[in-house]
């Protein structure tokens, strides 16, 4: 037998357990069993792991995942595959290609500055300058860097240095596609439990990200809590449906519902009507009473979020506002969303919502600016009629507060009065995904009976 | 012929068509064609239910989005298990930081010596077998899990395996033979020796 061949016994021996030796190589092997006893016993050995290997049970998949995906499939064909564009995709060339072009103009720029102040030390930075050039870097996009002011003085103020036009489509995107996002953020071990169950059970589930802290030991032990699973859905829920969803998951953990509706506009004159900026306007989304005028107002909307009832409409259509924290990023801080900001891109816009249930009285009188009380009732002046929200909604509603379904309803209204101005037919549902987050420290350990038990063994 | 998706004689490449023409009746016929393998596979990599659930939908999400580019160079399943096997590898790297657990840490001690084995019922001997089983492949590498899992369980032969791991056949046959290598020995660290007799 040559070396090669006395090298590759085991994985041969091991083919030929499975039937896929060459004919000649085969005989080979039958030839040396019959001589090794020894050989033999591995042989053996293997085929006993292999023949247990194929008697595991068998798992099988949970019976609505046909359903969700033939639900999923529906979806695609009606809205189209989520590639991008061809202008989309245009417009990201483009973007990195000016990028690149930046970084090495950047470049140059920074080894001429270098090369100038090495031959010429009379034109380096004064004192002053060079104090301010090492401070640290304002935070945020929105703030022009390398401000400029004279020795002796107080630095200028920030200057905003982004336009409307100024932002990338692709920032847009990366707040998400249109919907409506909720949070649930549940305060104990039951509740997550509750609210997991509820999700795991609804038919319409069409996506569910289990991860990834999703884990446990052979031994039982369990991760901290920091490392519970986060859930993730994804549905899409008719819109005559969606205030009975979010008031089944605010049952579940009272007070620890928030939503963040995101409304997306394909052109200037969609885009003026989800701000409400204009006459076309001065329909649902001005009957909430939620949208702010001014950078000022758009901070106190931003600051009165938690945790108390807020209904906020980041207005990003209006170039005067520069946000001391923005909503995205405030959520982005709470390791909830992505960091970007949305801002409008001229030719495209983006609004955001967020509501949740109030829990603690002081926090309404300050709330109340955002959302009047009058907002409950529909505004005389609204064009379009509020979408009526059955009975036994509003009977479930329960802990969500009146403000909330106000909002709620009036986001609903302008949500569909866009999409059908924007797509020139009716949505037929939300997407809404779902985000159920882990109740925060102080709970260390899964119960034993929660969903994300270990896997019992199969019998 | 036409077929309807809801045939179960029609084959697999008459589906595909029909889906990438839109038809989302004949994907949900190739999701319950495939759901139990996938979710079979995803979870004896993983061994975790609702991680295995949560691959199962990315895969047939993923496999839903790019349909179109999918030309019959191999089977469908072929591709579907690609799809769901890298998926799986890429999930279990991202959670490699996360604590591994030893054999001798995870595992309950072996109760039955094999001199006793008699002496118990078959039954619980056998389940016993699969718990430690289990636990033993859940030590392997990720790449001779797989292809032990492939091989073992899903029982495809080398080529379709090599095809769904993008390595050639010699790999695929190096690396079931440590794998069985290793279950062996990790078995039989637990205290069990297996041979004809046990199946």
């Amino acid at each position: 037998m040559t070396d090669e061949r006395r090298d590759n016994l085991g994985p041969d021996l091991s083919a030929y357990l499975d039937g896929e030796l060459p004919e000649q190589r085969a005989r080979d092997i039958e030839h040396l069993l019959a001589q090794q006893p020894a050989l033999r016993d591995q042989l053996e050995q293997w085929r006993a792991v292999s023949d247990q290997l194929g008697h595991l049970p068998r798992q099988r998949a949970p019976g609505e995942l046909v359903a969700a995906m033939h639900r999923a499939a529906e979806r695609r064909e009606l809205l189209g595959p989520t590639r991008p564009s061809a202008a989309q995709r245009t417009l990201k060339l483009f973007v990195r290609v000016t990028a690149a072009a930046a970084v090495l103009v950047g470049c140059m720029l920074v080894g001429w500055r270098v090369m100038r102040d090495d031959r010429a030390p009379s034109v380096r930075r004064t004192a002053w300058e060079q104090k301010h050039a090492a401070a640290p870097a304002t935070e945020g996009p929105m703030v022009a860097r390398g401000v400029r002011a004279e020795p002796g003085t107080t630095p200028a103020a920030p200057i905003v240095s982004e336009t409307l036009a100024d932002k990338p489509a692709k920032e847009l995107d990366a707040a998400g596609p249109p919907g409506v996002q909720v949070w649930v953020t549940p305060q104990d071990e039951q509740q997550y439990a509750a609210v997991r169950a509820a999700l795991l059970e609804s038919d319409a589930l069409a996506v569910g990200a289990f991860g990834p802290g999703a884990s446990a030991t052979p031994t039982g032990a369990r991760e901290p809590a920091d490392r519970w699973p986060s859930v993730q859905v994804s549905r899409v829920i008719p819109t005559a449906q969606f205030a009975t969803f979010v008031s089944e998951m605010e049952a579940h953990a009272p007070g620890q519902v928030t939503l963040s509706i995101t409304l997306k506009a394909s052109d200037v004159d969609a885009w003026s009507a989800l701000a409400g900026g204009t006459s076309e306007g001065e329909t649902s989304v001005q009957a909430a009473g939620a949208a702010p005028s001014s950078a000022e107002r758009i901070s106190d909307v931003a600051d009165a979020r938690a945790p108390g009832t807020s209904a906020k409409k980041e207005a990003v259509g209006r170039p005067a506002a520069p946000p001391s924290e923005t909503l995205p990023r405030q959520m982005a801080r709470r390791g909830r969303a992505p960091a970007s900001a949305p801002v409008p891109g001229g030719a495209a816009g983006m609004a955001l919502y967020e509501a949740s249930a109030p829990d603690a009285p002081a926090a309404a009188a300050r709330a109340d600016l955002l959302v009047p009380k009058e907002s409950a009732q529909p505004p005389a002046t609204a064009r379009t009629e509020e979408r009526a929200v059955p009975p036994e909604t509003e009977a479930r509603a329960g802990t969500v507060s009146r403000h909330v379904h106000a909002v709620l309803r009036s986001l609903l209204n302008s949500w569909e009065q866009t999409t059908q101005a924007v797509t020139k037919r009716p949505p037929t549902g939300v997407l809404v995904r779902i985000h159920l987050l882990p109740p925060p420290s102080g709970a260390t350990t899964l119960p034993a009976t929660s969903a994300t038990s270990v896997p019992t063994p199969p019998p | 012929m036409n077929r309807h998706p809801a045939d179960p004689g029609a084959s697999d490449v008459h589906l595909v068509r029909q889906a990438q023409q839109g038809s989302p009746d004949a994907f949900a016929a190739l999701v319950a064609r495939y759901q139990d393998r996938v979710y079979n596979t995803c979870y004896r990599l993983c061994r975790d239910e609702a991680e295995a659930l949560d691959l199962t939908q990315t895969t047939f999400l993923k496999a839903l989005e790019a349909l179109g580019r999918f030309e019959a160079r191999s089977s469908f399943y072929t591709w579907l298990f690609r799809i769901a096997v890298n998926e799986a590898l890429s999930q279990r790297r991202s959670q490699r930081r996360r604590p591994v657990v030893s054999l001798d840490d995870g595992l309950p001690p072996a109760r039955h010596a094999l001199a006793d084995r008699h002496d118990v019922s078959r039954g619980l001997e056998q389940a016993e077998l699969h718990e430690q089983l289990e636990h033993a492949l859940l030590q392997l590498e990720p790449e001779f899990r797989v292809a032990v899992v492939l091989k073992d369980i899903e029982d495809l032969d080398y080529a379709a395996i090599a095809e769904i791991l993008q390595v050639p056949i010699g790999t695929v046959k190096s690396r079931i033979y440590r794998g069985r290598m290793l279950l062996r020995d990790l078995l039989a660290k637990a205290g069990f020796a297996l041979d004809r007799r046990t199946t």
